[in-house]
């Protein structure tokens, strides 16, 4: 299960997801993307919603909701109210950056969390998000390992490398 | 740079249209008035937010009336230990940061706001009402988290059942 073990690790989660994405869609950056906001977000890129049978973690009603992911092993200024799935978060805002302009994904954020201030979790979790997909690097199929540990490192806040399987 | 365009016109639109949906709904009450609580889907243009409408009816009537909204990040089961009868007139509910009271049996509702009361703070942070504890003689307790780069615990008390809460020196 990807979800509901009960352990304080959903941030360790969230870099390996992002490192699996990149072994199954061979490195392709836009599907690495795609496949990440389908598995762990409603929506499926800019247009449309995912599949709720294949996504984990998603709405209560889903197969593969499980317990969810929660904020554990974030650091702290990413770390919302309990219950609220910052994996979730991460990847939609990684991925609003990632398809549309940063500029444009950075107005949607403070938009939808009606503020801009940074301190606050969800402006800073998804800041950094957007951050990220503006730093991919699309021409390197190998990108996939480095934004692993970036997030491991940034969101995470672990100064060891993660251990890839 | 078409779909970047694309990008742009879908941005406008969806700040513009927020879809709801009906994700959930749970009832509860007394003989004297009854508390429902619907949770819809609000869908926004990268993530969607939770809306849990709370409802009060005078018992075996039909005329629902709004009391309050909190706005969740995720679909997260409706709280249904956070309603709370203390007699057959008065009951207290809260969820994110908002709470409410009713001293007469549902007819009129008090609702107080956290983040409105948190605003004087240098910065509160996203604030959330962890737990309320409440006597049948208006005495009682708040526990609030302030959630930002550095979490704060606050501890609030009243003397009104609620209508005001003043914070307390307790850590």
């Amino acid at each position: 299960m990807l979800s509901g073990n009960g352990e304080d690790d959903d941030c360790l989660k969230l870099a390996l997801l992002v490192y699996k994405a990149g072994q199954a869609w061979g490195g392709d950056p836009i599907r690495v993307v795609s496949g990440l906001l389908n598995g762990l977000t409603e929506r499926a890129g800019v247009f449309g919603d995912s599949d709720p049978n294949y996504r984990v973690g998603v709405m209560r009603r889903d197969y593969y909701y499980g317990n969810s992911f929660g904020s554990g092993g974030f650091l702290p200024q990413y770390q919302g109210p309990p219950r609220d799935n910052q994996v979730r978060h991460f990847i939609a805002w990684f991925g609003a950056g990632f398809n549309i302009p940063s500029v444009l994904a950075r107005q949607a954020l403070y938009s939808e969390e009606r503020t801009s201030d940074p301190r606050d979790p969800e402006v800073a979790l998804g800041l950094a998000g957007i951050q990220m997909a503006n730093d991919y690097d699309i021409g390197n199929y190998d990108s996939y390992k480095d934004l692993a540990q970036r997030v491991w490192r940034e969101i995470c806040g672990r100064k060891d490398g993660l251990k890839l399987p | 740079m078409i779909f970047r365009a694309c990008g742009i016109a879908i941005l406008v639109l969806g700040c513009m249209s927020q879809e709801k949906s009906i994700l959930d709904r749970w009832q509860t009450g007394n003989a004297v008035f009854e508390i429902r609580i619907t949770e819809y889907e609000e869908k926004r243009l990268v993530l969607s937010k939770f809306r849990y409408v709370f409802e009060a009816n005078r018992s075996g009537s039909n005329d629902w009336r709004e009391i309050m909204t909190a706005i969740t990040n995720d679909d997260i089961p409706i709280p249904r230990e956070q309603v709370r009868f203390l007699d057959d007139r008065t009951a207290y509910m809260f969820m994110t940061d908002k709470y409410a009271i009713t001293t007469n049996g549902g007819d009129s509702w008090s609702v107080w706001e956290a983040k409105k009361a948190t605003d004087s703070l240098q910065y509160p942070g996203q604030p959330f009402i962890k737990d309320v504890n409440l006597k049948p003689d208006g005495s009682g307790t708040l526990i609030l988290v302030l959630y930002s780069a550095e979490k704060q615990v606050k501890h609030l008390q009243t003397e009104d059942f609620g209508h005001s809460w003043k914070f307390s020196n307790q850590r």
